[in-house]
């Protein structure tokens, strides 16, 4: 089968609903849709790739967002790494979720960049910090816990990202991450208290 | 801390134009997706295909009997036919660029000069060269050797890494970068301070324009990295691609372009001085590579689209904006702008051919042959086709 004629679908349907469920009984819905787009996918089906970028995009690109902050940098985060895959995708192993697959990418380079820019702000480059802020200022409203969670390493943020949104257990964040267990544990329990604290007197 | 309610919140977070987000990604995700290749599934036993014949193809309307000589005398095999053929009545030898400067060769022979009057010196048995910004030295490369040469080939030092490739001088003229395996290096203009910067992918480094000592390289997974190389700050890094294959300023510094293999086609991507991507935009076929004009915004870029190459040019203020200026049969392998902006060099591999485009005026052309010959006197040159390296300098330095 080859590739179907490419047609604007977002004109035709919009762009995917809010308020998808990411519970465990929706997601293993997901999965089993998801083999069948891959499927299609890799035999050059535009609709099944359609599917899948409707499926995981939109979580990809909050949980960059949410770690790095920055509108335009999650845009770019979340559509390299769907073209990555992309580029993959004739090797993917359909036994496999692509989920988590997506999530290694865009999580880490998420925390690339913001670790890259926090040492940007290190060494004092002003105008680049200001211009970083001013981009900030222009991403709309932040409820305080996004801003709280902005204020918190990139480390801990990615895995707060990883557990809480997208309900990665600790043991299936330690394999995204290639950390220990341990680590991961430590560092959700110390970003949660560092939440915590700056949230204090917020209700939580 | 309440989980329960920071799930909530988190889920409930709006990025900022989301529905406008989606819809690029999905532009640009489509594009790639239709523009790949499928890998086909490996089929035992299958018997290899015989490579088809191609035709003979000739870019001039007509041809007169000099031209008829140069289509019987060039071959290019590939595949069992005899192909190609380059620009009809090319010269053969000697020849002059047809604008000041001097232009950099590296060919299997070793590194040669041409210079404004033609005069062919060869420098050394060397890989890989780059001018330094008046054209007073060339960095060579060969193996584990980086060396400064003077013009006449004099070697003014010399220092010893593993796997040394892509030299690139500083404009300043005080700083070399170079890959050394999978690390960027940096090393004073005097062969002093030889120093590792980072990890890199096996792209060339460029240094920007205007400033001093500020370099942009491909880091370890495609990541695009401008750092300060004397402070060692990093001041931006960007997206980039474990795909990338080439990097290069602007002439006035402002703007950083990327080119990556995506799928069976390429993107180009241009960042601005902060870092910020401004334009990404794929394009269908194979990419060689670009070079960026002297004088503003332009870019002149060589790609494979099937069994014929293309040379177009683009606006990087608007990669939409793009021209194909020429287009022939087999492999272009080199593009290089006149110091002065006003021509384009064109290596036509398959043809043996140089070809000198008027760039405002392409109907001008000079074309030279026999290019292999010309840099192996005494030999048959067979050997590869002599790399365009630089063209540099209207005065000599």
């Amino acid at each position: 089968m080859g590739p179907e004629p490419a047609r604007d679908s977002y004109r035709e349907r919009g762009p995917l609903e809010r308020g998808r469920s990411y519970t465990k009984r929706a997601m293993a819905g997901l999965r089993r849709d998801e083999r069948a787009w891959i499927r299609g996918a890799q035999a050059g089906s535009l609709s099944d790739l359609e599917a899948l970028f409707r499926a995981h995009w939109p979580r990809a690109y909050r949980a960059a967002y949410l770690v790095v902050h920055d509108g335009a940098a999650a845009e770019d985060i979340a559509q390299e790494s769907f073209l990555a895959a992309i580029r993959a995708l004739d090797r993917f192993d359909r036994g496999r979720p692509f989920g988590p697959w997506l999530h290694r990418i865009v999580v880490n380079r998420a925390i690339d960049w913001a670790r890259a820019r926090a040492l940007r702000a290190e060494v004092g480059d002003g105008a680049l910090a200001a211009v970083g802020e001013h981009e900030r200022a222009r991403d709309g409203f932040s409820p305080p816990v996004v801003a709280a969670l902005a204020a918190l390493s990139p480390e801990h943020r990615a895995v707060i990202v990883l557990r809480h949104l997208l309900e990665y257990t600790p043991g299936e964040i330690a394999e995204l991450l290639e950390l220990p267990r341990g680590t991961v544990n430590s560092r959700l329990r110390r970003g949660l208290d560092e939440l915590a604290d700056r949230l204090e007197g917020d209700g939580w | 801390m309440n989980e329960r309610r920071l799930r909530q919140v988190l889920l409930a977070t709006t990025p900022p134009d989301e529905i406008g987000a989606q819809r690029r990604a999905w532009r640009v995700t489509r594009t790639a997706f239709s523009e790949r290749e499928p890998t086909p599934w490996p089929i035992r036993n299958q018997r290899p295909i015989a490579a088809a014949a191609i035709a003979v193809a000739v870019l001039a309307a007509t041809v007169s009997p000099p031209g008829r000589a140069v289509l019987d005398g060039v071959r290019d095999a590939v595949g069992t036919e005899k192909v190609v053929v380059g620009v009809p009545q090319a010269r053969p030898a000697p020849f002059t660029p047809p604008t000041s400067g001097r232009v950099l060769v590296a060919a299997p022979t070793g590194v040669w000069t041409v210079a404004a009057d033609g005069a062919r010196r060869k420098l050394g048995s060397y890989a890989e060269a780059t001018w330094s910004p008046q054209g007073r030295f060339v960095g060579v490369s060969k193996q584990h050797q980086l060396s400064a040469l003077t013009p006449k080939g004099v070697v003014r030092w010399t220092i010893s890494q593993p796997r040394i490739r892509h030299p690139r001088w500083a404009p300043s003229g005080f700083r070399v970068a170079y890959l050394s395996g999978s690390s960027i290096r940096v090393v004073a203009g005097d062969g002093t301070a030889d120093r590792r910067l980072d990890g890199a992918e096996a792209v060339a480094p460029a240094w920007k324009p205007g400033e001093e000592h500020v370099l942009g390289y491909i880091g370890k997974g495609g990541r695009v990295n401008v750092v300060n190389t004397d402070s060692g700050a990093v001041l931006w890094t960007g997206s980039g691609s474990a795909a990338a294959q080439q990097l290069d300023w602007s002439r006035d510094g402002r703007r950083l372009v990327t080119a990556a293999r995506y799928g069976s086609g390429f993107g180009l991507t241009v960042f601005d001085g902060f870092g910020r991507r401004r334009q990404f935009l794929l394009f269908p076929g194979r990419f060689v590579q670009f070079a960026l004009s002297p004088g503003g915004r332009e870019l002149a870029l060589i790609r494979r689209a099937g069994p014929r190459s293309e040379l177009v040019t683009v606006d990087i203020d608007n990669l939409r904006r793009s021209e194909v200026v020429f287009s022939g049969k087999g492999r272009f392998s080199d593009i290089q702008w006149s110091p002065d902006g006003r021509w384009l060099l064109l290596g036509w591999a398959s043809a043996d051919q140089w070809l000198f485009i008027r760039s405002a005026n392409v109907s001008k052309i000079k074309a030279v042959s026999s290019l292999r010959i010309q840099f192996d006197p005494g030999g048959a040159g067979r050997g590869a086709f002599p790399r365009i390296e630089g063209w540099c300098c209207p005065k000599q330095g």
